[in-house]
């Protein structure tokens, strides 16, 4: 039986429980950064036997199939290479075309893929079970961290999103998406909520900047990045927080009246926000 | 950040054992979006509990949140969700610290925008008095404290999490219940002391 705690014990936990409570901005924010780097690493899914085993024969095929096409290159760079090819009327061709031996499994029959991963052909079903590589190595366009597992800065993830997030937008849809895939696209794509605010990384970081600011106690630099990512980002995903922020800051900075027109101008656009309560206290003690 | 650091693997030491072969069905646990709305709060304060440094913690939840993602198939929702994240979280913990090369706690960032009233500087100095006693005390108490005291969870809970017994822990929480109790009454004897 646990004994309730005595009262200035309990009245510390109280604080402690108050004092250490991520803001929504940092939630939000970490959200968006979980959401980054999960679409860029695929759930690892339970290896099997079978799936082991079709994998292998898979992969034995493509190494197959890509010696055959390398030695055939190989062959089609060499001089006198047209000896590798029939003509295709049995005889010389007068235009020098080359056609392909049907059932020649060598042949080399168009260009290859500069990228093997951008091949439409149908997966088959067997492969679809398959287990998905969760770290591919030097992916051009992969988010940070999606390949060494290692966490990305919000700046590195900004950096990410300003390359346009390469591989999620040159892989088209082939109908292997995870469940849930597209709740976390409707969660980073502007495109895909309509109506909603958007959100990007470079906004993200943009905000981060300026709480970056205001923890650090340089409340100039916070507010002059608040109002920037207010005129950048109008009506934005962090506006609420921002709003409350700014009035915050406004208020550590002494410019009383600010403050208080900031947080009322702010109560009364948007009475119901959850950040109504913690806007309330912005300068309240000085209100006679 | 370092790039070629490894992701934190989940050893099967961090997950509870079935309990019966009945049990060792899986459970489907729920998804990642609503256990971070659930538990994100509490991931982010044993993060810092762990003694990750204040300016990492956001990354580490991230990081928690991306290695459930990515073993999701692998774990089992039987028993505590609290207890199997606090499980990833401990792992991360100890990751970070190392990269960090900086043991022991770390003020959690304020609140951005939080006002400070006579009310809330008290309330810092409480919360700063607590964190100081609980940096003082060796890890396996201080974090039967934390879960059980802090946190809200049940002793059989937080013994899941620890990996300890329920005499244990109930032998934990009261030795730690009595060190910080006596780090508050010095406190208060030094505030009271003439200058």
């Amino acid at each position: 039986m646990i004994e309730p705690l005595d009262e200035d014990l309990r009245a510390c936990v109280e604080a402690l429980r108050a004092v250490d409570r991520p803001s929504p901005a940092a939630r939000d924010a970490t959200w968006a950064g979980v959401l980054a780097r999960t679409r860029a690493a695929p759930t690892a899914r339970p290896r099997s036997r079978v799936a082991l085993a079709v994998t292998a024969a898979a992969a034995a095929l493509a190494l197959y199939a890509g010696a055959s096409a390398t030695g055939l290159l190989r062959r089609a760079a060499a001089p006198g290479a047209q000896t590798a090819y029939r003509r295709g009327d049995g005889g010389p061709a007068r235009d020098g075309a080359i056609a392909p031996v049907p059932g020649d499994r060598s042949t080399f029959t168009g260009p290859v893929p500069e990228d093997s991963s951008d091949s439409t052909a149908p997966v088959p079903e067997d492969m679809s079970k398959a287990p998905v590589p969760e770290d591919r190595p030097d992916v051009s366009g992969a988010a940070p961290g999606a390949g060494a597992g290692w966490s990305p800065s919000f700046a590195e993830l900004a950096e990410w999103a300003a390359r346009g997030s390469g591989r999620a937008q040159r892989r088209p849809e082939r109908g292997r998406r995870r469940p849930g895939a597209a709740a976390l696209d409707a969660a980073v794509d502007p495109e895909a909520t309509p109506g909603q605010p958007s959100l990007r990384a470079e906004e993200i970081a943009s905000f981060r900047q300026a709480q970056a600011a205001l923890a650090d106690g340089r409340l100039d630099a916070a507010l002059r990045q608040l109002d920037e990512h207010g005129e950048r980002y109008p009506g934005g995903f962090f506006e609420e927080e921002r709003q409350v922020s700014r009035a915050a800051t406004l208020c550590k900075l002494g410019r009383v009246g600010d403050a208080r027109a900031a947080r009322d101008e702010f109560l009364r656009e948007r009475p119901a926000s959850h950040l109504g309560e913690r806007a309330r206290q912005i300068c309240a003690a000085k209100i006679p | 950040m370092h790039p070629t650091a490894p992701v934190p693997n989940l050893s099967i030491c961090d997950l509870p054992a079935p309990a019966t072969p009945e049990d060792a069905r899986v459970s489907a646990l729920p998804g990642v979006e609503q256990l971070f709305r659930e538990h994100h709060e509490f991931v982010w304060r044993i993060l810092g509990r762990l003694g990750v440094a204040s300016e990492a913690v956001d990354d580490a939840v991230q990081d928690v949140f991306v290695v459930l993602h990515r073993r999701q198939a692998e774990l089992d929702a039987r028993g505590s969700v609290r207890a199997l994240l606090y499980g990833i979280a401990r792992r991360v913990a100890r990751r970070h610290r190392e990269r960090a090369g900086r043991p022991g706690l770390h003020a959690l960032p304020d609140p951005p925008g939080a006002p400070s009233p006579d009310e809330q500087v008290a309330r810092m100095q409480a919360a700063a008095l607590l964190r100081d006693a609980l940096d003082a005390m060796d890890e396996d108490k201080r974090m039967t404290f934390v879960l059980v005291d802090v946190e809200g969870m049940s002793v059989p809970e937080a013994a899941q999490c620890l990996g300890s017994n329920l005499n244990t822990i109930y032998s934990r929480l009261r030795a730690a219940r009595q060190l910080l109790q006596r780090a508050i009454a010095r406190h208060r004897a030094r505030d009271r002391a003439p200058t």
